[in-house]
């Protein structure tokens, strides 16, 4: 152990490695949390979740993204859509087979495993 | 003795001609339209709680990704389209539905979002296609929807925006063969589908795909934990930015979903966060975009 963070610690996000994250402090010291530990922050205080175990952290301000006054899918648009019939034909043109698929994931090394849902109940 | 049995042949000839007449008769009567306009109060009982057949979802779903593809048409670019749709349906070919027609896209369009649509279509923006930095979290976010199309999410949403009278009357539509009153019922469904994405499904439903989703993911051999990774890079968006007004206002904030899944989770899925994250195809496929 490296060091114990209080929750809500501000922390710069070095790297991703499975459910670990490694950051580092303010003071320069590195070390790795879970993942799931880790939140992100938009510079607005407000947005940080408030778990009662979870370290609540931030990463570095780099990620930060601002774009205003895009035009696309608001609301209005959604709305006042005209349906585009073409475009649904242009989906089954794109569409996979299962054949496809699977040699598409062998390529890329993928292997399926048994995993149970978490779900308390089974999804039907 | 002949003539009798000649005459007894002879009645029950007369006999079967009546018959056939009548029931000739009794069936042109059945196929008359007015006779079947009005459906029988058990019919219409047995329609308002039937479930919705998977064609019935099917059409809906479409429908629904028709009006989506008018406010936002498809990247024109083949090359992804196909991408997303093999990594898709990968996915979905691990779930308890891989005989849907599911179908793939992303959109043009700058915000930052991903839709599903009852019977298996999901579509994702090119605006959180370009914040994603791996197939794992392509395959994070797919499945995620995936999950929302599994659990019949939109389509439970739909019913109850309809009310059971909608396939009563979509039924009487159909048996009174009226064309316009048809369309004009499947397009209430579209509307009220197109609605959700406005309005947003439970918190509840969107906590579940996250989980579902991951496990999904895990089965498909990726990292599951790249979810968690999309839901970090949406914290980092700030919410007063429009790209991402729509999707905020319908989901629950990323940190609300991180803190859920780290609640549920555990460390349930520890053991599968060493699957794949990065893919060459990824790589090669943004190339040339």
């Amino acid at each position: 152990m490296v060091a114990t963070l209080k929750a809500r610690s501000a922390v710069t996000l070095l790297n991703r490695q499975g459910a670990w994250a490694q950051v580092s402090t303010a003071d320069g010291r590195k070390g790795w949390i879970r993942l799931l530990n880790l939140r992100t922050a938009s510079g607005q205080s407000g947005d940080l979740g408030l778990g009662a175990i979870a370290s609540v952290f931030k990463t570095g301000s780099s990620g930060t993204t601002v774009s205003t006054g895009v035009k696309g899918l608001s609301e209005e648009q959604l709305e006042n859509a005209q349906p585009n019939p073409d475009e649904v034909r242009r989906l089954d043109l794109y569409k996979s087979t299962p054949t496809q698929a699977k040699a598409g994931a062998s390529t890329a090394g993928l292997k399926t495993k048994t995993v149970a849902y978490l779900e308390p109940e089974q999804p039907q | 003795m002949m003539p009798r049995i000649l005459l007894a042949l002879g009645l029950c000839a007369a006999a079967t001609t009546a018959l056939a007449f009548d029931f000739n008769k009794a069936m042109e009567k059945l196929n008359d339209p007015k006779v079947q306009k009005a459906l029988s109060i058990s019919q219409k009982m047995a329609e308002a709680n039937r479930e919705i057949t998977e064609q019935e979802e099917i059409t809906i779903g479409d429908g629904v990704a028709a009006r989506l593809l008018g406010a936002a048409p498809l990247v024109a670019n083949a090359e992804l389209q196909r991408y997303i749709n093999r990594v898709g349906l990968w996915l979905a070919l691990q779930t308890e539905r891989p005989a849907l027609p599911w179908r793939f896209g992303v959109i043009d369009s700058p915000n930052v979002n991903a839709f599903a649509t009852p019977g298996g279509t999901v579509l994702l923006t090119k605006g959180l296609y370009d914040q994603l930095r791996s197939e794992g979290e392509l395959a994070g976010v797919l499945a995620h929807e995936i999950s929302h199309v599994l659990q019949k999410h939109q389509l439970k949403a739909i019913q109850n925006a309809l009310g059971q009278e909608w396939k009563m009357e979509l039924a009487q539509a159909v048996a009174e063969d009226k064309g316009t009153k048809k369309a004009e019922h499947w397009s209430r469904a579209f509307t009220a589908g197109t609605e959700l994405f406005v309005r947003g499904l439970d918190k509840g439903d969107e906590f579940m795909a996250d989980r579902m989703g991951m496990v999904i993911a895990a089965r498909a051999g990726y990292n599951p934990f790249d979810l968690v990774g999309v839901l970090q890079t949406l914290g980092q968006i700030n919410p007063s930015d429009t790209s991402v007004a729509l999707m905020f206002k319908t989901h629950p904030s990323p940190a609300r979903r991180l803190d859920e899944l780290d609640a549920q989770l555990g460390n349930r899925l520890d053991g599968y966060a060493d699957q794949v994250s990065s893919t060459r195809r990824f790589v090669k496929t943004n190339g040339q975009n």
